[in-house]
């Protein structure tokens, strides 16, 4: 199959800006109050205006609020800032303009609702005492004047009503001040502020009063201020003058770095040319760690690392990329989606080309979603083409996806992704056949692979019929780029046709894919030979399965030289190919009886193996234990059965170690060299050894059997009809019997459908007819005869001489038999068909005689007496006292039998 | 009435200040240049811009305007459109890319003549196989000489072979892009050097293109020089940068110090009233005085601030 992937190079110029997310910090507390500090409070709900989301300030109060794209000193509000039993201290905070920072943090005071209220209570409580007791000591001042007649009593009512209002002005007031107090916040003043206000609070005013003007002037700090501010503004300006220089210094490094840039580019493409590539992977990778944050530049490096089979590297460089583009397709979709999409394809196919199957996997399905995006966003601007510009990527992505799930034998999720890969490129092909018909045939192809394996012939048929035709449309209009893929194709489906035994279907296309690569091979031998000779191969294996040697052997040749000559220049890739030539030439020459040439290939392929096992990574223990298990079975049809020993054993050897790694993979190799070692240890008379050998043997057959009966019941019969005969040799004959009765009930049914196991059937019949014998079992013997008479009879009618012998001795055995059983009609006309049958066999009459006088017929039993009395009389009488013995005979018919006994001994 | 007064946090606000009127962004189209043939202005190129309702065209000497409605200075705009019959973008990245509107800093926007970038890019492919044929030659004579000489095994030769060969069609699988890219390349933009540089590798004179380069760069010193000024230039950001933050501090301690102050002027205004409350308009009198005092040297003589208080005072002087 046709890995298809195309990785992109991307080259671009920047001109962006890019913005990043900024960050107001914040703290919120509780206020201050004279016994008590505020306290950092946290849940708090902080949203600032025109954003959607609440922050929510942590354990300690603090919070990070993000504004996108604000600028340190630009202004914000806040919407809103909530906690169940607080408020804001201030509650004009909300909707205060606040300057953005990103390193003052903001702080926000709320205080307590239920504290506020207490405070607010004992604040207002003092005031009013006090003013309740300056009211009145004046009122008894005014009191005591008009009593002392120092003020006339409307100067008294006057001045008392004066009092009296001020009075209530000020109660007016005592709510404002105690609101004013409560707020204050004692955390933010320092230690002579606290000292005031607490004086003030407390109603302390004299000490309050000569506080403010003993401790503090603050005039004489404004002034001082006001120089120092000049001074700092001053120091400000001056640094952003060097940052300005800096920031100019430092475009111009950038724009040389562009031009260092676009020289390292011009020197490795130079590199490249002269083939220096370790040169041309250095200045590329220069570039980009000229400037680690150009996604571009690490992508190119990525790419040409990729390509070099550094894959490390290009991980590294890949993942920059990567993490670069994702932030800017994030903000700025259209302009980089394409670009993200074409890193995680190839970061995708780096990951699947370093066996990181998962990681893979995961960059794909991203790689798909973001062509998905890709294709739905079509804009009114774009021409047509370009719109449609990104399913190709998303069905190629697909394509690959299904690959990658293939290889991992997904195939339920590798089908789904081929079928929507194909719907898309169906698609594609009506409205552009020339564009996108070859991927349209090669995803068809592949799909058709998947069904090819998952035993869906017929789907997988109708699939390549489809891709064939296309691709042999495309191969008239342009041979060149299409004839490859159309030889591919062909070769796919003339596979198919061989598996299903459509042979001569098959044969005509192998033909022609031989005709194409023959013609390609000649141009560019390189690219060819190797597919070359595997078709060569394959059609002489195909020939092979219909019995052309001669033709097989021709191909095969051919194919063999053509490894030969590639084995000669990369020997770790088709050394192993070769020896597979080698194996299947030699199976071929061992097939048609040329054995010293199977013998010398086989050895050579031998060769090649037990090196290549030593140097190679690959493992080719299974090919080497099975041409050691050919060349085994050739020593041993040549009665080399030493030199086959060993090689036998030598490949149970790697059969066994390969079981341990992969269990049940090699057991149909593995099971035909236990069972040939045990035929070889049979015939040189190693019983013991033999049969440990059948009894594994036997177990694998068994289980093989069970899932795929039509190969392997034939081959567990086999080997227990031989580990029956084992046990009968050494006259172990019940496990004989229990080996060959289970022999007997495969081949009952092997023979209903399959007429030639009919001989091995009544083998096993006539087999266990003689061990029933010998254990005396009568009625099994009476059963397994009743079984076997009809077949024989059979084959007595369609060949009289043969079978005359035969048939009439299992007559006249039954006949004998039916007697124990007492089936004495049975056994009369048994003996007389035996007789009939076979004239000669004339001891059969005895059992006759014995019938017919149980059957009280004694006037022809005495009649047949008589005629072979001379001949028959020992048997007559032997037969009476088997019957006898065996209690046959009943009491009334004793007086007859001692007739026939008189007559004969006279 | 006496007025309720409350202690006031006053917010510093460093306010960017945003003019709404509609700004207008100049540009012009211009041809690449190539080496026998300087770029030129181009007419009739049709171009519009996101938000735009109908694109502009470019006038005879290649100019155009753009106006979008709310756009202003510094926003970002995209291209969605730049189209010219027989013409196509340098870069096409140009489209759908964020620039920075500026009314000042006019926008270029390059072209290139397909026909003609077609015949640049065939050429210089041509020259590029070229180039790779005759080293690909080069190299396996030398390799066949040394196999000669028996200067290597058959087995190294084989193997070295199957590694030329592969870099040859690694090479050739670039020689695509590489072409478009250098037939792309805008003469215009470069200096003497760079246009003898760049004709060389069309050319595929790449000894003299490697050469002229290696007279004016050194690739094995580029990334330490690079990497040695953008160093410099940060560390001075970075010390100019201390050095703002110090002063930000400084300058926050002393709005610190005038924000007490202010709370004094208003504890001093508070504690006039207290004194209002119990009749004591002496003590009054002298806060609201050393109120005015304070307030004058925060918000100056003649603020609102400062005319309150006096007013406050000629009434209670009554």
């Amino acid at each position: 199959m046709r890995r298809f992937y195309s990785a992109l190079v991307v080259l671009m110029l920047f001109t962006v800006q890019t913005v990043f997310a900024q960050t107001q910090q914040g703290f919120v507390r509780t206020l201050g109050r004279p016994d008590k500090k505020g306290e950092a409070l946290s849940n708090v709900m902080v949203r600032a205006k025109g954003e959607h989301n609440y922050v929510k300030s942590n354990d300690d109060g603090t919070f990070s609020m993000p504004l996108p794209g604000k600028r340190n000193g630009e202004a914000y509000s806040l919407q809103q800032v909530q906690k169940t039993g607080y408020e804001l201290n201030e509650v004009d905070f909300v909707g205060r303009q606040l300057a953005f920072s990103d390193k003052v943090p903001l702080t926000i005071v709320m205080v307590s609702i239920e504290e506020l209220q207490a405070d607010k209570q004992r604040i207002e409580d003092y005031a009013y005492r006090i003013a309740e007791k300056n009211y009145k000591a004046k009122a008894e001042l005014l009191e005591k004047q008009r009593e002392e007649n120092k003020i006339t009593i409307e100067q008294y009512q006057e001045r008392i009503q004066d009092l009296h209002g001020k009075f209530e002005k000020y109660q007016s007031l005592i709510d404002g001040l105690a609101e004013h107090y409560v707020h204050t916040d004692y955390d933010l003043l320092n230690e002579k502020d606290r000292e005031i206000n607490i004086c003030i609070e407390n109603g302390e005013l004299e000490r309050a009063d000569s506080l403010i003007h003993i401790l503090f002037n603050p005039i004489g700090v404004l002034e001082r201020n006001k120089e120092a501010l000049d001074r700092i503004e001053q120091q400000i300006d001056e640094a952003n003058k060097i940052i300005f220089q800096a920031q100019e210094d430092m475009a111009a490094v950038l724009k040389q770095q562009g031009k260092d840039a676009e020289y390292l580019y011009q020197l490795y493409t130079i590199a490249l040319a002269r083939f220096d590539n370790e040169k041309a992977l250095f200045y590329i990778e220069t570039r980009a760690e000229l400037d680690t944050t150009n996604p571009g530049w690490q992508f190119d490096a990525a790419y040409c690392f990729q390509e070099h089979n550094n894959f490390d590297q290009a991980k590294k460089y890949y993942s920059r990329a990567l993490e670069i583009y994702g932030r800017l397709a994030k903000d700025n979709p259209k302009a980089y989606e394409h670009e993200l999409a074409s890193t995680l394809n190839n970061f995708a196919v780096l990951y699947k080309n370093t066996q990181h199957v998962s990681e893979s996997e995961t960059l794909y399905l991203e790689a798909l979603e973001s062509y998905k995006r890709l294709t739905k966003s079509k804009s009114k601007y774009k021409s047509k083409d370009r719109s449609k510009g990104y399913e190709p990527d998303v069905a190629r992505t697909l394509n690959n996806l299904a690959l990658l799930y293939f290889n991992t034998k997904r195939y339920a999720e590798s089908e789904a992704m081929y079928l929507e890969a194909l719907e898309i490129r169906r698609r594609l092909a009506k409205d552009a056949p020339e564009a996108y018909e070859p991927s349209l045939a090669m995803t068809l192809n592949n799909l058709a692979i998947l069904y090819n394996n998952t035993q869906r012939l017929s789907e997988s048929e109708t699939l390549q019929l489809e891709a064939l035709e296309i691709q042999r449309r495309l191969a008239k209009n342009a041979p060149q780029a299409n004839e490859p893929d159309l030889a591919m194709m062909m070769n796919n489906l003339a596979v198919l046709y061989s598996n299903t035994r459509r042979l001569a279907e098959s044969e005509a296309l192998h033909v022609e894919v031989l005709e194409i690569y023959r013609r390609l091979a000649k141009d560019n031998p390189q690219a060819y030979e190797p597919v070359l000779a595997t078709t060569l191969n394959n059609l002489a294996n195909l020939y092979n399965d219909t019995q052309r040697f001669t033709e097989s052997e021709t191909l095969r040749l051919e194919a063999l030289e053509i490894y030969r000559r590639l084995a000669k220049g990369a020997p770790h890739i088709y050394e192993p190919v070769m020896a597979m030539t080698l194996h299947n030439l030699a199976v071929l020459y061992k097939n048609t009886q040329h054995l010293v040439e199977s013998e010398t290939l086989f050895l050579e392929a031998l060769e090649i193996y037990r090196r290549m096992e030593k140097e190679s990574s690959q493992d080719l223990r299974p090919d080497m234990a099975m041409a050691m298990n050919e060349l085994a079975d050739l020593y041993y049809k040549t009665q080399r059965l030493e030199e086959s020993e060993t090689l036998f054993l030598e490949a149970l050897d790697i059969y066994r170690g390969l079981e341990i790694d992969n269990p049940q993979a090699y057991d149909s190799y593995l099971v035909t060299t236990l069972s040939s070692l045990a035929t070889i240890y049979y015939k040189t008379q190693r019983l013991t050894e033999s049969e440990t050998m059948y009894l594994d043997a036997l177990d694998i057959y068994r289980h093989l059997a069970k899932s795929n009966p039509q190969t392997f019941e034939p081959r567990l019969v086999a080997s227990l009809y031989a580990v029956g005969l084992l046990y009968r040799q050494q006259d172990r004959y019940l496990q004989a019997i229990s080996s060959f009765e289970e022999v007997l009930a495969l081949y009952r049914t092997l023979a209903l459908h399959n007429p030639s196991y009919g001989k091995w059937y009544e083998n096993t019949l006539d087999l266990l007819s003689q061990l029933y014998q010998t254990t005396e079992e009568h009625a099994k013997y009476y059963a397994i005869n009743e079984e076997r008479i009809p077949l024989l009879k059979k084959h007595y009618q369609d060949d009289v001489t043969a079978y005359q012998k035969d048939y009439a001795r299992a007559l006249g055995y039954q006949s004998y038999q039916c007697i124990f059983v007492s089936q004495l009609e049975k056994a009369e006309q048994y003996a007389r068909e035996a007789l009939l049958v076979d004239t000669i066999q004339i001891w059969i009459n005895a059992h006759l005689v014995a019938a017919l006088l149980l059957q009280d017929k004694y006037d022809e039993a005495e009649a047949v007496c008589r005629q072979y009395k001379d001949k028959l009389k020992d048997s007559f009488i032997q037969d009476f006292i088997d019957f006898e013995v065996a209690g046959a005979i009943p009491e009334e018919r004793k007086v007859d039998m001692e007739r026939i006994k008189k007559l004969l001994s006279e | 009435m006496y007025l309720k007064k409350q202690v006031k946090i006053l917010w510093f606000l460093l306010l960017v200040v945003m003019t709404a009127s509609a700004q207008t962004q100049h540009g012009y189209v211009k041809t690449i240049g190539r080496p026998d043939k300087p770029g030129v202005f181009l007419p009739n190129v049709v171009i519009q811009a996101k938000g735009m309702v109908n694109p502009v065209i470019s006038d005879s000497t290649g100019e155009f305007s753009i106006c979008i409605p709310e756009k202003k200075e510094g926003d970002p705009i995209v291209y969605l459109r730049i189209q010219k019959k027989d013409y196509e973008l340098k870069d096409k990245d140009v489209i759908g890319r964020q620039y920075v509107f500026s009314s000042k800093v006019p926008i270029i926007i390059q072209m290139v003549d397909i026909k003609q970038l077609a015949v640049d890019k065939k050429r210089i492919e041509n020259n590029a196989y070229r180039v790779a044929e005759n080293n690909y030659q080069k190299k396996l004579k030398e390799l066949e000489a040394k196999l000669d000489e028996e200067a290597i095994t058959l087995d190294q030769y084989r193997l070295d072979l199957v590694a030329l060969e592969e870099k040859y069609d690694k090479y050739l699988s670039l020689i695509n892009d590489m072409a478009d890219r250098y037939a792309r390349a805008d003469y215009d933009n470069m200096d003497s050097i760079d246009r003898q540089i760049n004709i060389c590798i069309e050319n595929g004179e790449l000894d003299k293109a490697d050469s002229l380069i290696h007279t004016v760069f050194d690739p094995e010193t580029v990334l330490e020089r690079n990497q040695a000024a953008k160093r410099e230039i940060r560390e001075r950001i970075a010390l100019a940068q201390s050095i703002i933050d110090k002063a930000n501090a400084d300058k926050e301690a002393i709005l610190r110090d005038i924000e007490y102050a202010k709370r004094v002027a208003s504890l001093c205004e508070n504690l006039a009233y207290e004194y209002i409350g119990i009749d004591d308009w002496k003590s009054a009198m002298k806060c609201f005085e050393q109120t005015l005092t304070i307030k004058k040297n925060i918000y100056g003589e003649e603020s609102d601030e400062v005319m309150e208080i006096q007013q406050l005072i000629n009434k209670h002087k009554q």
